[in-house]
């Protein structure tokens, strides 16, 4: 019996007078790699800063693991097990790209500013498991070489790697990827795509947003489609694909010529 | 407590004639701000320039006070143009704190060359009517209705300048949004230029109107009485600025009167009354009373 | 920031030594120079020891402020209230004396620290604005606590100040009855022992989990909260550590100097500071010792030395030059180099090696 990793329910996120997300509900089984599509200014974004506590949500509650996590800071949801890459890459700028993944296992070690200050044990026990760690990180996406240079001399295809390797160190349960194939060509996609699929072998569940509908359907078990703010199907990819609400959000309906003398 | 509340109305008025002062650098301020995203931390200067330079043409060469005060209005509004091209816009595109500190790095600038030209403690800046008179009680300076005819003056000009000129118009349109105004053609740069020389003509206004005390040191205060009289009113809305000013000038004047007369507070403590206004605000109403609310948090 | 290599490698070693090398350089120097004090005197015509030893105190001083503005990305324009608040209190305590009691200065210096330590939370609040508002906010509360100092004249002395203040505590010498050029050569070395061990505290601070937790926030704030680094508790732990550095600079240059004065901690000190941290690298350490060094020294050369070697004249222009020179380097340096003069030239070395990194690109920032 698979549990739940993430479990949303009744989610309502008003700016002014629009509702971004307007009563938003699903579940994420653990293992899965789940997808959300949908058009541009659907809604997607704000969902994930919702799961992840960076803005609140006027109404609903999000459960992951079962406990409500819905007005938790984000760095406590981060140190609870959630992941999560951005739209536009956030990578620290003048640190090396190690150093970026480094920070990714903040909240897997836990000495201080004293400890660090006076170089005690415990700053030199941590820091090399550290270390190795982040060093595994950026070898499984392929930057093991790149680990002293500064992060922001690395091309764009490269940073959204370091992102993912930053996010995967923090050893989380439920991984968040906001289109993280924004920007990155055919090749570079397919080799996201297996990245994706291994680090769900690891045993993290990916929930992830994304536009190109190529990796979407290749390496999704489930996909929802969100339009307007709301769930509007929710499947298999396949199913999905098929529904013509989904073909009506994205592609719109032919308008019947009769109707056209309307608009004189 | 009685005699608090019979000085009162003497508080108000002082607190009203401030309450100008702080308006007119606030509204430069706020200019500034508006059409460039930059806080200058010279603005107080400006009002130091405006009133030594008076002060100055006044006095050697001996030029009658209204052409010292033309003059010294325009070498300032220069100034504020000099500065701009020189240290503002080489820094367009960087952080903010770059320009923080480049605009500390003016202000210190302005105040040591005015030192070294100025150097006495205070210069007598001739007021336009000297004398005082009494009415209801409260005896002010003759100076102090030019304080006031000046700034209303001021807010008129300025208000027919941002409804009536395309100037004015185009630089309302960059401190709503810089990007699209740039895109619809408008020329941001010079907007800029114009943002800076207005502005520090008014702060030079404000500087020697406030007569006769003039000295390369009393930017400081000045200013920050400016800055926040500005954040008060209000940020993104130019005559929250004025509204700003005057409410602070006149709860500085109430308070310290209030200190000094009720809890015997010895005089300096008036002073603090602005700043812990100013981190109170920010604190708790970072809008102002008029402000569009700012995103300033994370 | 380099990452360091693999522990233990040959590499290490190497980069270890080069990294070392201008630290221990100064070392030595700051060794030296008590001894050649009398040479320096004849050229410079500027009693080094005591220069020096103020340089000392400001640099512990720059190095808090630097750790905030390099490290975390936050500004304070108010920084001298906190040496204020830790000189006066330390000066109260153990020389003015509460209800009669004077503490020696061995407890009355780690309390001003601690007093010091105990506003800076208190004022940490604002550390939720950002950019110009926070500036602002710091501002005002720099310039509050000056006028707080200068009213409290019962306990503070007001504009008069506070003279006769005990010397720096110290086992088995009694710094009182001593010459006072041997006096100030020991409280040389003490407050240089003090800053250094700081400095190296700093350094270990930066390269360590902390340290990327606050560098990170500088540059992503909503990334490094996402990864776990609880952003608002690091701001105001940075915040209050960098206080209470300078309220342990302030207390040292209390019992250093003897006597105090308001005018020493209002606005045109955090001004003289910012430009201490500006000048010195706002991302390197030991810029905190160079600019301080720049801001102490530059007067100093002013005033003192160009008058020994041109004839008299230019001694009444000190203190306005002073002014002239800090505004237009503050100026120049964000123009030229954003990232303070220490980095720029360390950015210069790297560029020989890296083309790819040009130390005057103006996007570099903070």
């Amino acid at each position: 019996m698979t549990k739940t990793v993430l479990k949303a329910e009744g989610l309502v996120k008003r700016f002014g007078g629009l509702a971004a997300v307007n009563d938003v509900g699903f579940t994420v089984q653990e293992g899965m790699i789940k997808s959300i599509i949908g058009p541009n200014g659907a809604g997607k974004t704000t969902l994930f800063d919702l799961l992840t506590g960076i803005q609140r949500p006027d109404a609903g509650s999000v459960f992951f693991r079962g406990k409500r996590i819905n007005g938790l800071k984000a760095h406590s949801i981060a140190a609870l097990g959630m992941a999560r890459t951005f739209q536009t890459v956030q990578i620290f700028r003048n640190l090396t790209v190690l150093q970026n993944v480094m920070v990714g296992l903040h909240s897997r070690s836990s000495y201080g500013f004293l400890s660090a200050g006076l170089r005690l044990p415990s700053f030199w026990k941590e820091e090399r498991s550290i270390r190795e760690n982040a060093e595994r990180c950026l070898e499984m996406v392929g930057l093991g070489l790149q680990a002293d240079r500064l992060a922001d001399t690395l091309p764009f295809g490269q940073q959204r790697l370091l992102e993912l390797a930053r996010a995967v160190a923090m050893q989380p349960d439920l991984l968040l990827l906001d289109e993280p194939a924004a920007g990155l060509n055919t090749y570079e996609t397919e080799e996201l795509r297996r990245l994706i699929s291994s680090i769900r072998d690891t045993g993290v569940t990916v929930l992830l947003v994304e536009h190109n509908m190529g990796l979407v359907m290749r390496v999704s078990d489930e996909v929802m489609v969100l339009d307007y703010g709301q769930v509007i199907a929710e499947g298999t990819p396949q199913e999905v694909q098929d529904d013509p609400r989904v073909i009506e959000a994205y592609l719109g309906t032919e308008i019947k010529p009769e109707e056209m003398g309307e608009e004189a | 407590m009685s005699g608090f509340l019979r000085n009162c109305p003497t508080y108000l008025a002082n607190g009203l004639l401030v309450g100008c002062l702080y308006a007119l650098i606030a509204m430069g301020f706020n200019i500034i701000y508006s059409s460039t995203g930059v806080i200058n931390f010279a603005q107080g200067e400006f009002a130091m320039l405006g009133a030594l330079l008076a002060y100055q043409f006044s006095t050697r060469p001996h030029l009658p006070l209204s052409l010292a005060v033309l003059v010294s209005l325009m070498l300032t509004a220069l100034i504020g143009l000099a500065v701009e091209r020189t240290v503002i816009f080489p820094l367009r595109r960087t952080p903010i704190i770059n320009m923080i500190i480049a605009t500390i790095g003016v202000s210190i600038f302005l105040k040591a060359v005015a030192r070294i030209i100025w150097p006495e403690e205070a210069y007598n800046v001739p007021p336009f009517t000297s004398g005082s008179f009494t009415v209801l009680g409260i005896t002010q300076r003759y100076q102090g209705i030019w304080v006031i005819l000046l700034t209303a003056a001021s807010v008129a000009a300025i208000y027919l300048f941002y409804r009536g000129t395309v100037a004015g118009k185009a630089m309302r349109a960059c401190s709503i949004n810089r990007q699209a105004a740039e895109l619809s053609g408008i020329n941001v740069s010079r907007m800029s230029m114009y943002a800076f020389s207005l502005s520090a003509a008014l702060a030079a206004a404000a500087g020697f109107i406030n007569a006769p005390a003039a000295s390369y040191g009393m930017g400081l205060s000045l200013g920050i009485s400016g800055f926040t009289a500005a954040v008060v009113g209000g940020l993104g809305n130019p005559f929250g600025a004025v509204l700003g000013g005057l409410v602070i000038g006149i709860l500085e004047s109430i308070t310290s009167g209030f200190l000094q007369v009720v809890l015997g507070l010895s005089s300096g403590y008036g002073e603090a009354v602005i700043p812990l206004v100013l981190i109170a605000v920010l604190l708790f109403m970072p809008q102002g009373l008029l402000g569009r609310g700012e995103k300033i948090r994370v | 920031m380099r990452a360091l290599p693999s522990a233990g490698s040959r590499e290490e070693r190497r980069v270890w030594l080069i990294k070392a090398l201008p630290p221990l350089f100064f070392i030595v120097l700051i060794s030296i120079i008590p001894f050649i004090e009398g040479s320096l005197k004849s050229i410079f015509e500027i009693k080094f020891v005591l220069v020096m030893r103020t340089v000392g105190i400001y640099a512990i001083l720059a190095l808090g402020l630097n750790l905030l503005l390099g490290y975390a990305g936050q500004i304070s324009l108010g920084h001298a209230a906190f040496m204020g608040i830790g000189a006066y209190g330390t000066a109260i305590l153990s020389g003015k004396g509460v209800f009669g009691v004077h503490l020696s200065p061995y407890l009355s210096i780690p309390l001003a620290v601690a007093l010091t330590a105990l506003v800076a939370t208190a004022i940490a609040p604002v550390l939720r604005l950002k950019g110009h508002y926070l500036a602002l906010a710091t501002l005002g509360f720099g310039l509050f606590i000056y006028v707080v100092i200068r009213e409290l004249k019962q306990l503070t002395g007001g504009n008069t100040g506070l003279f006769s203040l005990p010397k720096l505590p110290l086992p088995f010498v009694q710094l009182g009855s001593m010459k006072q050029s041997n006096a100030w050569k020991v409280e040389y070395f003490l407050i240089w022992a003090i800053a250094l061990l700081l400095i190296a505290f700093a350094r270990n601070l930066v390269e360590s989990r902390p340290g990327r937790a606050l560098q990170a926030l500088h540059h992503a704030e909503v990334a490094a909260e996402a990864m776990g680094v609880g952003t608002a508790s690091y701001k105001a732990k940075i915040f209050v550590m960098s206080a209470a550095l300078a309220g342990l600079a302030g207390a040292l240059f209390a019992h250093a100097q003897g006597s105090l004065n308001p005018k020493n901690f209002g606005v045109v000190f955090s001004v003289n500071l910012l430009v201490m941290v500006v000048v010195g690298g706002m991302s390197s350490v030991w810029g905190c010792v160079a600019g301080s060094a720049f801001v102490v020294l530059l007067p100093e050369f002013v005033n003192n030395t160009l008058p020994h070697w041109l004839g008299r004249g230019k001694v009444e222009m000190g203190a306005n030059v002073e002014g002239i020179v800090f505004g237009v380097t503050l100026i120049l340096v964000m123009i030229l180099m954003p990232a303070g003069i220490t980095r720029g030239l360390s950015d210069l070395f790297r560029y020989r090696r890296n083309p790819l990194r040009n130390p005057f690109r103006k996007e570099a920032g903070l």
